[in-house]
């Protein structure tokens, strides 16, 4: 079994102090980063991307890492304490962990948070070990036909999974994401395509600056924006959970953790949709459901659960593929190339050993988090009290500090500044950002595939559409947005609703 | 991401997306006409369906059909008829300022000063310009110390800290 022998091999080599005190900061500045509101993990991810690009690259990939399961887990705290999700992927958690905080018993929450986290990345984690080797294998059959249909799909369904209202503004926003990605030399004739006569526009938009403006600028406005928050109690009581308690609900959890990885391999789809659609589910099939909404522990596992399942299983399509499965995946392939590791199919066989100390790397950050979260619920209370004013201009320091760092070009902070404004201008209207960035990430990989398919077939259109994976994809995606459409979504639940009596 | 009940949470005003939906039928077309009298590479002999300006013609028309839907979606809320709001007042005080300070500190401070001392600078202002309004009087002097206190930790804690540990240009 040569994927233990690699398991094995990287847990074994990840284990010298510089990285386990590297996991240690890494994992505590995550957990700091996602409770505060106003913070989110693809900020985090993608400014410490900018920090650390100096660094080795197993260093540099592991505090990211860290990092993201960390402000994962970490936006669990606000969402019991101040009833504001630190992250949006926690917003289920806020629905059952405020209430529980209310009665006071608000550490109990964060220690049942603290470990369904870590139950929801383990099945994650052993999903990415099992799976991404099998679909690195079938992606390897994959040609220009079918990684067109791919990056298409994965900007429709973002737009359609993440458009909180009308799912035309998701499709809108992906699109805008592609025409970014347009900007600068063309992969096929290297001809240079919407620069306006700016040099700098000739190597494309940056996607960490893009990102970092995307969502660091433009959190940092949306906070300033909006109104400031109240903590409820400070009261901390019992803190570990009793194992009966996490026993209970077992299959809760499991349940939930499933739904989050599959959430998580769809692209663009990210934690906030994994928490929801697991703790919707959790309500439909329970015992207890009366008692969600106002402090069921069953709830609040399945929240947790749910979200931290998909940062594991976003890994898997960004590693196999090169298409993020959630937001700050997107910024991590981004770092991967930075350092110098290519992922998509071929990774299996150019680096077959990464991938396995992926999974030895979130192995080591999930036991941070759980340790860190149990030890540190207390003092941590405290950094929620640090307020806006003075953490903003902080991180927006940072913002302008991280795109300068890797490219040493003032253009690309002016791009970061952009993407701020941009950004917080189409949040407040209601836009989808995941579609935004996939297709900033997955316009080269459609365009590029597009022509070269049409090239190999001689303008002839019919491969994409009579290859069997292409067939999958293309109705996937056709399937996708006839979903979207509200005559067709009411037509169809006519039909699968039973007449009344 | 709060809680709270939001005047922007999935009930944008219907004027504002028609406004919007015409902006990006625009652009769409814009795109369309730029992939169109996109250089053919005809000297270069590629083949005619690998042209640069062929996914861009295809974005532009996917966009206008987009920002076609959006602008019937929004008629039909009754666009033309509603009134545009900007959402309350003190949050548009505050975003303003917010921006303004902001804007200035990449465009006009980093130039200008070493960039300690311009985040110092910053990092100052934006507090003490915030919490000016939540304290009164003679609390006032303690606001001004304190943000000055952190503006300097800040300013040479990140210079330090990011040119010297992770090796990592200034601006």
């Amino acid at each position: 079994m040569q994927g233990l022998e690699f398991l094995a091999a990287g847990l074994v080599s990840l284990l010298s102090f510089t990285t386990l005190f590297n996991v240690a900061w890494a994992t505590v500045l995550g957990i700091i980063v996602g409770s505060l509101p106003g913070l989110t993990a693809t900020m985090g991810v993608a400014l410490l991307t900018t920090l650390t690009y100096k660094l080795p690259q197993e260093q540099a990939i592991l505090i990211l890492l860290c990092m993201y399961v960390g402000a994962i887990y970490g936006g669990s705290r606000s969402a019991i304490l101040l009833n504001i999700p630190g992250t949006p992927a926690n917003a289920a958690t806020a629905l059952d962990g405020f209430p529980l905080a209310r009665q006071g018993r608000a550490g109990y929450a964060m220690g049942i948070a603290t470990t369904s986290s870590a139950v929801g990345t383990l099945i994650g984690i052993v999903a990415l070990a099992i799976i991404a080797p099998l679909l690195a294998e079938v992606a390897l059959d994959f040609g220009s036909y079918e990684f067109f249909w791919l990056a298409l799909f994965g900007v429709v369904i973002s737009g359609q999974l993440t458009a909180s209202g009308n799912p035309v503004k998701g499709y809108i926003a992906g699109i805008l994401g592609l025409m970014v990605a347009m900007v600068g030399m063309e992969g096929l004739h290297a001809h240079v395509r919407f620069t306006f006569g700016i040099p700098e526009m000739n190597g494309g938009i940056g996607l960490i600056p893009a990102m970092v403006g995307a969502f660091g600028f433009a959190e940092v406005l949306t906070v300033m924006y909006d109104r400031r928050a109240q903590m409820v109690s400070t009261k901390v009581d019992r803190i570990i959970p009793r194992f009966v308690d996490i026993w209970r609900y077992k299959i809760t959890a499991l349940r939930s953790g499933v739904v989050g990885t599959f959430i998580g391999v769809i692209p663009g789809v990210g934690e906030d949709i994994g928490a929801w659609a697991s703790y919707a589910l959790a309500k439909r099939t329970s015992r207890e459901k009366d008692q969600f909404g106002k402090g069921s522990i069953e709830g609040l596992t399945a929240a947790e659960t749910g979200n931290s399942a998909v940062v594991p299983g976003a890994l898997i399509p960004a590693l196999t593929l090169a298409v993020p499965g959630s937001a700050p995946a997107a910024v991590l392939i981004a770092a991967l190339f930075i350092h110098g590791v290519r992922p998509g199919p071929m990774i299996m066989i150019e680096q077959p050993q990464f991938v396995y100390l992926v999974v030895a790397m979130m192995l080591l950050a999930t036991i941070a988090v759980t340790v860190f979260g149990l030890l540190l619920a207390r003092p941590l209370l405290l950094v929620l009290r640090i307020s806006r004013e003075r953490l903003m201009p902080v991180v927006f320091v940072l913002c302008v500090i991280g795109p300068y760092a890797i490219t040493q070009r003032m253009f690309d902070v002016w791009v970061m500044l952009f993407f701020g404004i941009f950004g917080f201008l189409l949040r407040k209207m209601d836009y989808p950002m995941a579609p935004l960035v996939l297709g900033i990430i997955l316009g080269d990989l459609l365009d590029k595939n597009l022509r070269r398919g049409l090239t190999l077939s001689n303008g002839d259109f019919a491969p994409f559409f009579t290859r069997p994976i292409s067939m999958v994809f293309c109705t996937l995606i056709v399937l996708t947005i006839l979903a979207s459409i509200p005559s067709v979504r009411r037509g169809a639940s006519r039909l699968l609703k039973p007449k009344a009596a | 991401m709060s809680a709270e009940p939001d005047s922007t949470a999935g009930s944008v005003p219907a004027r504002a997306d028609l406004f919007t939906s015409v902006l990006f039928l625009a652009l769409g077309l814009a795109m369309l006409y730029g992939g169109y009298t996109m250089d053919r590479l005809t000297i270069r002999q590629i083949h005619p369906m690998s042209i640069p300006g062929l996914v861009p013609m295809g974005l532009g028309v996917a966009l206008a059909v987009c920002a076609l839907v959006l602008m019937r979606g929004a008629l039909a809320a009754g666009g033309l008829r509603a009134r545009l709001a900007l959402g309350e007042a003190s949050g548009f005080v505050r975003l303003v300022l917010a921006l303004g300070l902001c804007l200035a500190y990449p465009l006009v401070l980093i130039g200008l000063l070493p960039f300690w001392v311009a985040t110092t600078l910053f990092v100052t202002a934006f507090i003490a310009v915030f919490e000016w309004t939540r304290r009164s009087g003679r609390r006032h002097a303690i606001a001004l110390a304190t943000a000055l206190v952190q503006g300097a930790l800040v300013g040479l804690v990140t210079a330090y800290v990011f040119s010297e540990l992770f090796l990592v240009r200034l601006p």
